[in-house]
C-alpha cells in the first residue's frame, strides 16, 4: 500500500483544486464529489506518468472540466428543466434578502465577501454559471467556450453578460469607489 | 480577460472571482477514492475495462476477435450470395406486373405534360416558377429561423 500512500499525498495536494473547479461548474456538491472521485481514479490509473509530470495540474483541470461538461451534457434536459425552475425561484429566494452582518474588521469583510460571491456563483443558473466559470477561472476565450459547449458565440456572450450582471447586482459592486461594497442587504 | 468590449467593473469582478480561494474538498472524498481503488483492484481482469487487461490477454482477445470477424464476414458473404440468388428470382416473378402498371402510368403522365405545355402560355410558366421559388425560399428562411432559435436555446 506504499504506492497508495504516495497517491494519497498527491491527492491531498490537488483535491481542493479539482473539487473547486467541479463544484463551480456543476453547482451541486454531490455531483462535484462524484466527478472529483472519477478524476482521481483516472489519475491513479496514470499515476506512474503523472507523479513526475510538471503539467499534472493542467491534466487534472482538463479531465475535471471534460468530465463536468460530459455530466452536464448527459443530464442536459433535466438540467435545463431544473435551471428554468430555479431561475424563477431565485427571484424571490429569501437567501438574497438576508442582510449581511456589519463587521468592523477588514479581514472579516473580505471573508464575508468571498462567501457571498461563492454562494452567488453557485446560485446562478447552470447555463450562465458554466460559461462564466470557463471564462473567468479557466480563462478560455468566448470562441473556445462556444466550441466546448457547442453553442453559438452570441449565446456565450449573452450568458456571460447576464451572469456578470446577476453577480454584480447581488454583490452591489461599486465602480465609483472601486471597492467591493456588498454590505447591508444584498 | 480576453474581450475588447469589457466594462471597467467586469475587471473588478474578474479580480474578485480570481481571488476566491479553492473550496475545501469534503473529507469523505479521500475515503471514497480509496474504496473505489480497492474495489477495482479486486475485480477479475476480464471484469475491468479492456485497456486495463493484461497485455497477453489483450493480444489474445484481439487475435480471437479478428478470427471471429473474418469468419463472420466469410460465412455472411456465402449466406448472402445464396440469398441474393433466391431474391433475384423472386423479384423477377413478382415485379413484372408492378413494372407494367408503372410503365402505363408514366406514359399517361408524359402525354398530360405534353398537352399542358401546349395549352399554358409562357408568361403563366414564368409566374408559376416565381411562385415556386418564393415558396421554396420562404421554406428555407423559416427552417433557418427555427434552427437558429432552437440552437440559441440549446
Amino acid at each position: 500500500m506504499a504506492e497508495f500512500d504516495t497517491f494519497e499525498s498527491f491527492m491531498l495536494a490537488y483535491q481542493n483544486m479539482v473539487y473547486s473547479l467541479a463544484i463551480r461548474l456543476l453547482g451541486r456538491e454531490a455531483d462535484a464529489e462524484d466527478v472529483s472521485q472519477e478524476v482521481f481514479l483516472r489519475a491513479y490509473n496514470h499515476f506512474a506518468e503523472l507523479a513526475s509530470s510538471p503539467t499534472v495540474g493542467g491534466w487534472l483541470k482538463t479531465v475535471t472540466r471534460n468530465l463536468c461538461l460530459n455530466h452536464l451534457t448527459r443530464y442536459r434536459n433535466r438540467w435545463r428543466f431544473f435551471s428554468e425552475m430555479s431561475r424563477e425561484e431565485d427571484s424571490d429566494d429569501p437567501l438574497w434578502d438576508v442582510p449581511v452582518e456589519e463587521t468592523t474588521g477588514t479581514a472579516l469583510e473580505e471573508v464575508d465577501q468571498r462567501q457571498v460571491l461563492e454562494i452567488a456563483l453557485q446560485k446562478l443558473p447552470a447555463a450562465q454559471r458554466v460559461p462564466l466559470v470557463l471564462y473567468h477561472f479557466e480563462e478560455l476565450s468566448y470562441e473556445e467556450i462556444a466550441a466546448q459547449l457547442r453553442i453559438s458565440l452570441s449565446k456565450v456572450k449573452t450568458d456571460i453578460f447576464r451572469a456578470r450582471e446577476s453577480l454584480r447586482r447581488k454583490l452591489k459592486l461599486s465602480m465609483e469607489t472601486g471597492e467591493v461594497l456588498g454590505r447591508g442587504t444584498l | 480577460m480576453n474581450s475588447e468590449e469589457e466594462k471597467p467593473e467586469w475587471d473588478l469582478l474578474h479580480r474578485s472571482l480570481r481571488a476566491l480561494p479553492d473550496r475545501e474538498a469534503p473529507r469523505s472524498l479521500g475515503d471514497r477514492v480509496k474504496r473505489a481503488i480497492q474495489e477495482r483492484s479486486q475485480l477479475a481482469w476480464w471484469q475491468r475495462p479492456l485497456l486495463e487487461w493484461p497485455k497477453t490477454m489483450r493480444l489474445g482477445g484481439l487475435a480471437f476477435g479478428t478470427v471471429m470477424l473474418i469468419g463472420a464476414v466469410w460465412f455472411g458473404a456465402a449466406a448472402l450470395s445464396g440469398l441474393a440468388e433466391t431474391a433475384t428470382q423472386w423479384v423477377g416473378s413478382s415485379l413484372n406486373p408492378i413494372l407494367s402498371v408503372a410503365g402505363q402510368v408514366g406514359s399517361v403522365l408524359s402525354k398530360a405534360v405534353v398537352l399542358l405545355l401546349g395549352k399554358v402560355s409562357a408568361g403563366m410558366w414564368v409566374g408559376l416558377g416565381l411562385v415556386a421559388t418564393l415558396v421554396y425560399a420562404s421554406g428555407i428562411g423559416i427552417g433557418t429561423l427555427f434552427w437558429k432559435v432552437a440552437n440559441d436555446r440549446g
